[in-house]
């Protein structure tokens, strides 16, 4: 039976992981990486510890002499008036709403348009990648004022619409995608060519298994660039209900009066839909290499 | 690709050049709009919500006003006074020091912390978490954290020193530490990312070389200095590209924190444009200063692939 | 806070005065302030009434953006209304040939003294008699755990307002008379940068830049600052979470040619775009009318600038009242020139720089001067 481009696909995905468990490294290999990483681990989180402290004490200054770590009593009023006074869950959700939105689309659009421009020939192809590295330099915030032309010429302005499309343009994400599909060798693609698939079943079916460490990457890395934008959904969006988590807690500061309690619930309770949303990902970063079809 | 027309028309054994020419091109019509088609999704969102912003921004460096008022033709003007302002330099200065301080940085801790997880397997996913959390705070929440962190009484490195019986250090009040303190804050902010991005490219090494990836005793570094990183090249150079695009774009962390001081050490291209922008009104400058950094981009990653070329 | 209080004045001036108008209030996001302005202007449907500073607003007017409201300030039967406004702050709204708003607040740059640290020296009378005697007595006062004089020094923390008094006491000032050029001129204009200089090189503060302005005042709050440059607002902080010890508002010593204060004050626009004119006009008239502002102040602890309620506010809090008494009437603002945002971020880095003892007083004025005229040539 002639062997199909899905049996190699199958292959060296079934070869990657043989490979990674038939490799244990070194007891003291081992050990050291564990040092390391919680050293790395503790350097990103210590940060933190402050907010989870501040956001449980029930105070408008932000440092108190002698510094009492450790709140007592614990309060938790910041977090209650987080969600009576303030559209919170409609912030979280909102974000999550746009940023996983937009990742979703731009996985699907830069993978393709990835692919086009790693492994097609075409007229226009220099051009085309030329354009989309020049307009990347470019600084957003000097593309804020014709972005919100744009926008509002559109009619979009205060919609979700103007929070979702902008963000598609992004070429960023096309390079990433086309570094990761590049290494993909030619000839599993000119295989499934023989066999009549279409350009369309070899991106589906070969190319977007194959690169899937670097779809989580790519993922991850729109995600947060959607999770942390502020300045243009603070142009955008007028209504509170409307906006996203950055922009509401930074609203949260006041021109008059601070209340770092508050603000330190918010940041707190912002980061955990989003490690939840993580931790899922996880799932998805299975081992893969191309080491099986390099042998071929 | 070259066996391209046995596959079009197996039927036929010979070919006349002029059959072999027309199908060629006929095949080149079909990928090109086939690819046309791939890119389309994208490029409609490009064409709308980029090419126009950044015509219009082009247009704009000839010319003084069109956002409230009226627009005038002011000829090269805008570009003669950008590349006369002293400010202007300082602030191209500062992004391209800031931008030599944290892409090494952050590129040399994000290698070995994934080499590091490389090795291991248990526990990884909640180590990878972790360290991805800075990566996903907004800009006016890291800049919150930090208020803290180098807080001369309070904050964690100077109370470490106070224990230990030294002076405080003032990280973003000394005009000479306040642009390192910011490369600082954003490696940590950029280490998550770029751990998951080595990670994947070491994960698609060849199996035969998973061990020259890992971190073990003796001559681990030599090989990983031999085999690993050559391998790794294609990675890097992309790395290299767009870590530069996006650092050379430094606002968020300046804009929160420093507001460019002290006297100017922290004041970064993107900072300065949307002061131009936004602050006084100078839509034209800003347009210019803009399409300096765009020009400072295109040297610099020039550079960076010519040093980075495969030497053979 | 501010949200919760706005919308008290919505609601009485839908019940009271106009019951069909629909008024939509949004807070701004202080640090972006200008750049969601400029926006919203630049979308052409802003909204009708704005709540602009004197530091932003001479811009927006001079690009046209907002509605010359010369007509409806003079209206006879609101004339009653606009006498008890203080002249000086209708000088700050009109500018350029036309009314640009109604003034209604301001913020006063006060100093903060911990009492107790002062009387325990001996101190509390005399620490404000002259530059001197301050620079004496934050001396005489600093030690291991207590440093004798704060003030901000960021452009990120609008630092010049704590400068100015110093300046305006000189008789100079950011611009000339007539606006066409640097106003920091004469040998006195000198002396007080050269005595910013030496009180931020002498000890006596937090390393330059250390603290941000929160972090200075928690200092303050900590009884760590015995004299603190800051600003009304944080007032009710300090009520709210009373100190271990008696402190008091004041206003920086006299200088050789005058006693000034520096206070920022905010004008209520209506938009050149609105098409309600008439019922922004109402709104305006409401929001700044006695009984609304007078509470809206109290409550965020800003300064009035009617004089006809001064007697009337901040009943218990004796601090407010010795602001609202004996400082604002010594205040002399900013000059509303479109570009004084400008020249003042272009001058402040040189200020940062002799502040770090690296520039001498005549140095620090001509480096802010070139900037300054720098700006006004551009």
């Amino acid at each position: 039976m002639p062997r199909t481009y899905e049996d190699e696909t199958r292959e060296v995905e079934s070869s990657g992981s043989a490979a990674r468990s038939g490799l244990p490294a070194s007891r003291p290999a081992i050990a050291l990486s564990y040092v390391i990483l919680l050293v790395g681990v503790a350097i990103a989180l210590v940060p933190f510890l402050y907010v989870v402290s501040t956001s449980l004490k029930e105070t408008t200054s932000l440092f108190s002499y002698p510094p009492d770590w450790i709140p007592s009593p614990i309060y938790w009023g910041n977090f209650e008036s987080l969600f009576a006074d303030h559209p919170f869950v409609w912030w979280t959700f909102n974000t999550l709403f746009v940023a996983g939105t937009v990742t979703v689309l731009k996985l699907w659009f830069d993978t393709m348009a990835g692919y086009a421009l790693a492994k097609m020939e075409f007229t226009g192809r220099r051009g085309v990648a030329l354009l989309f590295l020049l307009s990347v330099a470019i600084p957003i915030s000097a593309l804020i004022i014709p972005l919100f032309f744009v926008v509002r010429y559109l009619g979009l302005l205060n919609t979700y619409w103007a929070l979702i499309l902008p963000p598609l343009a992004n070429p960023l994400g096309i390079f990433m995608a086309r570094s990761f599909i590049v290494g993909i060798p030619d000839n599993l693609e000119d295989s499934a060519r023989l066999d009549g698939a279409s350009e369309f079943t070899i991106y589906r079916k070969i190319v977007l298994p194959l690169i899937r460490p670097g779809l989580v990457v790519l993922g991850m890395f729109t995600f947060m660039l959607q999770y942390t934008s502020f300045i243009w959904p603070l142009i955008a969006v007028q209504d509170s209900e409307r906006q996203v988590l950055a922009v509401g807690i930074s609203g949260l500061q006041s021109a008059f009066l601070q209340d770092w309690g508050l603000l330190s619930a918010a940041m707190l309770l912002a980061a955990i839909p989003i490690t939840l949303v993580f931790l899922l990902v996880q799932k998805a970063f299975v081992v893969n290499d191309l080491s099986g079809a390099l042998k071929e | 690709m070259t066996d391209v027309d046995t596959g079009l028309s197996s039927t036929q054994l010979t070919l006349s050049p002029e059959e072999h020419r027309r199908l060629r091109r006929r095949y080149r019509r079909r990928t090109t709009l086939t690819a046309y088609a791939f890119l389309g999704p994208n490029l409609l969102a490009f064409i709308a919500f980029l090419l126009i912003p950044v015509v219009w921004l082009f247009v704009s460096t000839f010319r003084t006003g069109g956002v409230l008022g009226p627009a005038e033709f002011v000829g090269l003007d805008n570009w003669r006074d950008t590349f006369a302002d002293p400010l202007a330099r300082t602030s191209i200065r500062n992004t391209v020091v800031y931008s030599a301080m944290a892409i090494p940085a952050v590129f040399v801790i994000a290698m070995v912390l994934a080499l590091a997880l490389r090795t291991i397997s248990r526990g990884s996913a909640l180590i990878r978490v972790a360290l991805y959390l800075p990566t996903l705070q907004p800009a006016v929440v890291a800049a919150f954290i930090f208020v803290f962190v180098l807080h001369p009484d309070f904050g964690v490195i100077n109370y470490a020193i106070r224990g230990f019986g030294g002076d405080p250090i003032n990280f973003l009040g000394d005009t000479s530490l306040a642009l390192p303190t910011i490369a600082g804050i954003e490696v940590w902010r950029g280490t998550g990312f770029w751990t998951m991005m080595f990670l994947a490219g070491l994960t698609a090494l060849p199996s035969e070389l998973y061990h020259a990836a890992e971190i073990d005793g003796a001559g681990a570094i030599r090989r990983f200095v031999r085999l690993t990183l050559p391998l790794l090249r294609p990675t890097f150079y992309f790395a290299v590209i767009f870590a530069t695009i996006v650092n050379l774009q430094l606002f968020d962390s300046v804009f929160a924190l420093t507001d460019g001081g002290p006297v100017n050490s922290t004041i970064s291209v993107s900072l300065y444009i949307y002061r131009s922008l936004f602050l006084f009104g100078d839509i034209g400058f800003g347009a210019t200063l803009s399409f300096l950094l765009v020009i400072t981009v295109l040297v610099l990653t020039g550079l960076q692939t010519f040093l980075l070329r495969d030497r053979k | 806070m501010e949200v919760e209080f706005n919308e008290q004045i919505i609601a009485d001036f839908n019940s009271q005065v106009a019951p069909d108008v629909n008024v939509e209030f949004s807070t701004y996001d202080w640090p972006v302030h200008v750049a969601e302005l400029t926006t919203l202007f630049a979308s052409g449907s802003p909204p009708d009434v704005q709540y602009l500073v004197d530091l932003i607003y001479p811009a927006f007017a001079e690009q046209g953006v907002l509605h010359d409201m010369t007509d409806l300030v003079n209206d006879p039967e609101w004339a009653d209304e606009r006498a008890n406004i203080s002249p000086f702050a209708w000088d700050l709204a009109e500018q350029q040939g036309g009314t640009w708003g109604v003034p209604v607040l301001g913020a006063v740059y006060n100093i903060f003294i911990n009492e107790a640290l002062l009387e325990e020296a001996g101190l509390l009378d005399s620490w404000d008699d002259s530059y001197e005697s301050m620079l004496a007595a934050a001396e005489a006062l600093t030690n291991d755990d207590v440093f004798g004089f704060a003030a901000r020094t960021s452009a990120a923390d609008f630092a010049w307002w704590d400068w100015y008094p110093y300046i305006h006491n000189a008789g100079g000032d950011v611009l000339s008379d007539d606006w066409t050029e640097c106003g920091l001129v004469g040998q006195d204009v000198v002396d007080a940068m050269q005595f910013l200089i030496d009180i931020h090189t002498a000890g006596v503060t937090p390393a330059i830049g250390s603290l941000d302005n929160q972090g200075l005042f928690d200092l303050f709050a900590a009884g760590r600052v015995a004299i603190l440059h800051h600003e009304t607002p944080n007032i009710v902080s300090l009520n709210e979470n009373p100190p271990g010890f008696e402190w008091t508002v004041a206003a920086a010593p006299p200088g050789p040619q005058g006693h000034t204060v520096m206070g920022n004050f905010g004008i209520l626009s209506i938009a050149e775009a609105s098409n309600n004119k008439d019922a922004a006009w109402e709104f305006i008239k409401h929001w700044a009318s006695a009984p609304q502002v007078g509470r809206f102040a109290e409550q965020v602890n800003l300064q009035v600038v009617r004089t006809d309620i001064i007697g009337d506010l901040f009943a218990d809090n004796p601090a407010m009242k010795t602001v609202q008494s004996e400082l604002v009437p010594r205040v002399q603002g900013l000059q509303p020139h479109p570009q004084i945002l400008e020249a003042l971020q272009a001058a402040w880095p040189v200020a940062e720089d002799a502040f770090r003892g690296n520039l001498t007083g005549e140095e620090a004025i001509a480096g802010m001067c070139a900037a300054i005229d720098g700006v006004l040539a551009g």
